[in-house]
């Protein structure tokens, strides 16, 4: 009998402790959305990895007589002999007149940047005749082509029509102004029905009468492509398996949370490889003293390819972790400067 | 006499072509407001471009009763974290912004801080979301004491992103550029078109360089402006 009961017990802490670790994986259980994962795997297109061609010396000549073009027309001028280094691959001019004015290029991608300087917006003024929203993608694809810069309008979409303002306030008067300085489009790309996200993008910002105020180019030209057969590709299950730890892992300490993405796209890694890869949006709401909980977005890529070429944001780790932090340490600086 | 310009020209070309990350470098500091969210590495993208003073995990006091020896005794702070409108989350708990500067040690600029850098979702509303955007930054116990720029997102800002912008942005700090235009620069090129940033400022210092700065704002001022991307 005794043996029976001891039995009995076992079996009901073994039924408890089912129960106690289904109730303890409240991550999982808390989380909505899941069914997006079974998306993976299903696209049924041939999938290709991307590598940027890069520039030629003379093709990068080209881009510094761009620079000379485009700060002409926003009556800036660029310290071409006196280039700045912004990283490994992207060297910089600036202008000693107007510390915001830049160009720079990429050696690796060719993507560039343009800024036509801010420091003319500085007034207190909306900018004269800036276009209307309806027409500024027109006008924004009028300047590429007057500069230019022909990416295959294929591929081309229209992301983002949005622009900068100024907003002034006095908490004396209690009232504030906005004055609106700039209009801005931004076109994404889009290869074989796949949207194409990580750097690649077009940014044309527009000021006074349409003219060019600033432009982002990181639209690399990609002749070699090589096909991911499926011998290539990493298994679905794989990257469900992935996807939901990662899922879980961030989403432990939320009220609830909800995948709301779990989408093929092309990563652009702004390094010359664009490739197949899952990219994962968590919608996650945390309890941060308001009334409502506050959403606190989480996003993540998977390669989809056995061996990934691009480099991915979770492949960067800080090279040094922070100390503790938590120790009220008198550590003043050395003053004001 | 020609070839000897010349050589010193290519000299010249070398060196700048190869600055060192230093080019431009007061006293930095970095505050990740989680352990295992790549937060470490979005603060360590900036500071890296630095010989920077202080890399710590993100905790109230730094903010707020002991800001004189963290974000204050800093020319520049960068927070990597969650955030919310005027408030960032550490690991024991939330900043109140709009009272962090109530304590014996003020806000930020009454020592040393001009510039601070919020990579977070939320924390500089714009006149998008609230229509009074600029009475929680000044007064008593708000942090603009003395502080130049505060730039930040006014919507989301994105972990795939986070790390990237930060890096750009350090690049453009060390090299003297700009400071608010560089961080909007930042997300032009790293961000996704749902980030947007804003950057709250005294007017004075609209122009500021991480390498030039005016002289700073009065504690008491109460004029603000601020820039926005929609």
């Amino acid at each position: 009998m005794q043996s029976n009961n001891f039995a009995f017990k076992k079996i009901v802490l073994a039924v408890s402790g089912i129960a106690l670790a289904g109730m303890m994986s409240v991550s999982h259980a808390a989380v909505e959305g899941l069914k997006l994962l079974d998306s993976i795997g299903t696209y049924k297109g041939e999938l290709k990895t991307y590598y940027a061609t890069k520039p030629t010396s003379a093709e990068l000549t080209e881009r510094n007589k761009l620079a000379v073009t485009l700060a002409r027309a926003s009556g800036i001028s660029l310290q071409q002999d006196k280039p700045l280094r912004l990283n490994e691959t992207r060297t910089a001019f600036n202008s000693a007149a107007d510390p915001s004015a830049s160009f720079e290029v990429d050696s690796v991608t060719g993507n560039f940047l343009f800024n036509g300087g801010l420091l003319k917006y500085r007034k207190e003024v909306s900018t004269p005749n800036l276009p209307q929203d309806i027409d500024s993608a027109r006008l924004a694809s009028e300047l590429l082509r007057k500069y230019g810069l022909t990416a295959d309008t294929s591929q081309m979409k229209i992301a983002h029509i949005g622009g900068l303002n100024m907003s002034i306030a006095d908490g004396a008067s209690g009232k504030s102004e906005i004055f609106e300085k700039l209009k801005t489009v931004r076109f994404s790309r889009n290869i074989g029905g796949l949207p194409v996200e990580g750097d690649g993008r077009i940014v044309v910002h527009l000021g006074e009468a349409g003219a060019l105020a600033g432009l982002v180019y990181q639209w690399p030209k990609l002749e070699k492509a090589v096909s991911l057969g499926s011998t290539a590709l990493e298994k679905p299950a794989t990257i469900r398996t992935r996807a939901l730890r990662e899922i879980e892992a961030k989403s432990g300490k939320a009220l609830r949370a909800e995948l709301t993405r779990a989408d093929l796209v092309l990563y652009d890694d702004g390094k010359g490889v664009v490739e197949p890869a899952y990219h994962f949006v968590v919608k996650r709401y945390f309890d941060d003293g308001e009334l409502e909980p506050v959403m606190i977005p989480y996003d993540f890529y998977v390669p989809a390819t056995l061996k990934p070429q691009a480099f991915y944001p979770h492949m960067e780790v800080a090279a040094v972790a922070p100390k503790d932090g938590r120790a009220e340490t008198t550590e003043p600086g050395t003053g004001n400067e | 006499m020609k070839a000897l310009l010349h050589v010193i020209a290519a000299g010249t070309f070398a060196a700048a072509a190869t600055l060192p990350v230093y080019a431009v470098d007061h006293e930095e500091g970095g505050y990740a407001g989680t352990t295992d969210e790549g937060h470490d590495t979005v603060v360590y993208n900036f500071l890296k471009h630095f010989n920077y003073q202080q890399y710590y995990y993100s905790y109230k006091h730094q903010w707020s009763t002991n800001n004189n020896n963290r974000v204050d005794a800093m020319d520049f702070a960068i927070f990597g974290g969650h955030g919310n409108k005027w408030s960032i989350s550490g690991l024991d708990g939330s900043v109140n912004l709009t009272t962090a500067g109530s304590s014996s040690h003020q806000g930020w600029g009454n020592i040393d801080a001009e510039f601070v850098a919020f990579e977070s979702c939320y924390v500089v509303p714009s006149p998008i979301e609230v229509s009074d955007w600029w009475s929680n930054w000044t007064g008593g116990d708000g942090v603009f004491d003395g502080l130049h720029q505060a730039v930040g997102f006014h919507t989301v800002s994105w972990q795939s992103t986070d790390q990237k912008v930060s890096d750009y942005f350090g690049s453009r700090m060390a090299n003297g550029y700009a400071v608010w235009q560089s961080w909007f620069d930042a997300i032009n090129a790293k961000g996704k078109n749902d980030e947007l940033g804003s950057a709250v400022m005294h007017p004075s210092s609209d122009g500021d360089t991480y390498a030039s700065f005016v002289a700073d704002p009065s504690p008491s001022h109460t004029s603000l402006r601020l820039w926005y991307q929609y």
